[in-house]
């Protein structure tokens, strides 16, 4: 059977520089898989990719459930399902807490009748309560580790088949990472798919089943996180 | 009770400024370009006004049924192919554009119309008023502008604040990238969101030419006040582009009071006095909405 996500030969640039060298993977339904690596790994890059904001060129391949998605532009993935929530969590600072969420709702509007949902304002709520409480406040008036919530939650509510996470616990308490990852345990084991880019290795191998750790915009280790070594992630992050 | 008269005409004057103005508010806050070709695209209205009363036989306030969705359409149509073409090329490119579509529109309009200065027959209703007193009356049309200018911005406002189109209005003027990743496609929400601009525009346009004469090269002249207002008020405020147009009238109709030929230079003055003194507007912009 065929991944829900498969990535070959990807390659990304910025300009002339090559950001990302023949990256192959593949995500499952209801897998979760960690994506690590120094700064500059092209971590980012390659959710960004898979997203549809930065061009895919001939080549390369980003298939959803078997349809390919070079030429899809990014609004048009994000409604086929694919939801990225962006490092540095991009809320709508115009927006309420409620707005953020509900702008997201939109893309799912064409995939799934209100009767099908799986992921409501209620339901968010319920996983973090505090943007239950703070629904009525602006976007740009929230703590790292709130916008965060709300981040995910409006990943979340846009009914996503593979949810991408950048950089959850990036400026962030370690408490407040604690509490982010145990709502991402809950999401994961309710069957998402999940491609999550950490910089807090030991967090994102709690998580995922799989590990994929990137240097220099190439593969340098692929594996069962159960697997993986201290030893074999340091050789891969640093090349030695 | 002269003085008091020159105030009311000055907010009803400013009724029409805050009507031009809304729609290169509206432009800029949601695509963030300034629209130098505003102005032409008002007095292009009034002569599809002039085209519509003079071969349906309507009354132009009716025409406004014909011009208002043909306006929308070509607002829809030119951020489609022209603008948003524009918005990739940086910062300066939809200026150049807009100002470049400017002046095609100028040569255009003199092309088909010529030189000739037009107005629209308002008949009774241009020259009825109300008499509120001694010395004081406010006319029926420029009472009915203000009225529209204030029910447009209204609207405008409960648009962006309340229904889902305004929603992704503001996302996609806040970070159209992310805005993407939500599924909301930016071209579109710019088409909508011009489409609205330009149908504001048509209502301009038209009470304009009811109230007064116009040419093909009045276009740059109706920008400065529209631009004054917007700037006056905040730049991306739909309140604050009332309350521009309104300072903007009541400057005018004030300095005329106390030299004729000082009503528009008194208008010039004011804006750079909020320019100089509160750059960023009476109303500062922190959100569009």
């Amino acid at each position: 059977m065929s991944a829900l996500l498969r990535v070959r030969d990807l390659d990304a640039y910025y300009g002339h520089f090559q950001a990302l060298s023949g990256i192959e993977l593949d995500v499952d339904a209801g897998e979760a898989v960690a994506v690590i690596g120094a700064n500059g790994a092209g971590k980012s890059t390659l959710l960004r990719a898979i997203a549809g904001l930065v061009a895919q060129p001939a080549g390369a391949h980003v298939e959803l459930d078997g349809v390919e998605l070079r030429g899809v532009p990014a609004h048009r993935r994000a409604r086929m399902g694919v939801s990225l929530v962006p490092e540095g969590r991009k809320l709508f600072p115009s927006l309420t807490v409620r707005e953020n969420l509900l702008i997201a709702a939109s893309a799912a509007a064409g995939r799934s009748r209100d009767g099908e949902r799986r992921w409501s304002l209620d339901a968010v709520y319920d996983l973090f309560p505090n943007v239950g409480r703070l629904r009525d406040r602006p976007g740009g008036a929230l703590s790292g580790g709130e916008q965060q919530a709300v981040a995910i939650g409006r990943g979340l509510m846009a009914e996503p088949r593979v949810l991408l996470l950048d950089e959850v616990s990036l400026g962030l308490a370690p408490v407040v990472v604690e509490q982010l990852y145990a709502a991402l345990g809950t999401i994961a084991a309710s069957g998402m798919a999940m491609l999550v880019v950490e910089q807090d290795v030991g967090a994102a191998l709690r998580l995922a089943g799989r590990v994929l750790c990137l240097r220099a915009g190439r593969t340098a280790l692929t594996g069962a996180a159960s697997q993986v070594t201290a030893a074999a992630v340091t050789a891969a992050y640093f090349g030695k | 009770m002269t003085w008091v008269n020159a105030i009311v005409q000055g907010l009803l004057l400013g009724g029409v400024y805050a009507l031009f103005a809304c729609g290169l508010s509206l432009v800029f806050g949601v695509l963030r370009i300034v629209n130098l070709a505003h102005g032409d695209l008002t007095v292009l209205a009034a002569f599809l006004a002039v085209v519509a009363t003079g071969t349906l036989g309507v009354n132009p306030l009716v025409s406004l049924v014909v011009v208002v969705p043909v306006m929308a359409l070509l607002g829809f149509v030119l951020q489609r192919a022209l603008l948003h073409r524009s918005l990739q090329g940086g910062e300066l490119a939809p200026l150049l554009v807009t100002f470049g579509l400017s002046i095609v529109l100028q040569n255009a309009l003199l092309q088909t119309f010529s030189a000739d200065t037009r107005s629209l027959p308002a008949g009774e209703f241009g020259t009825a008023s109300l008499q509120l007193g001694d010395g004081l009356a406010v006319g029926w049309l420029a009472l009915s502008t203000l009225v529209v200018a204030v029910a447009v911005l209204a609207g405008l406002q409960v648009v962006l604040a309340r229904t889902p189109i305004g929603r992704a209005m503001r996302a996609t003027s806040d970070d159209p990238e992310t805005a993407a990743l939500m599924g909301l496609d930016d071209r579109r929400v710019y088409a909508i969101a011009t489409a609205i601009a330009l149908a504001t525009v048509a209502l301009a346009g038209v009470f304009y030419g009811m109230r007064g004469t116009f040419t093909p090269t009045l276009g740059p002249q109706l920008l400065i006040f529209a631009f004054e207002a917007v700037i006056i008020g905040g730049l991306g405020s739909l309140w604050g582009t009332l309350l521009g147009g309104l300072v903007l009238g009541v400057a005018q109709a004030v300095g005329a009071q106390i030299q004729p030929s000082y009503g528009v230079l008194a208008g010039h003055l004011v804006f750079l006095v909020v320019l100089a003194a509160r750059p960023s507007g009476l109303l500062r912009r922190k959100e569009l909405r």
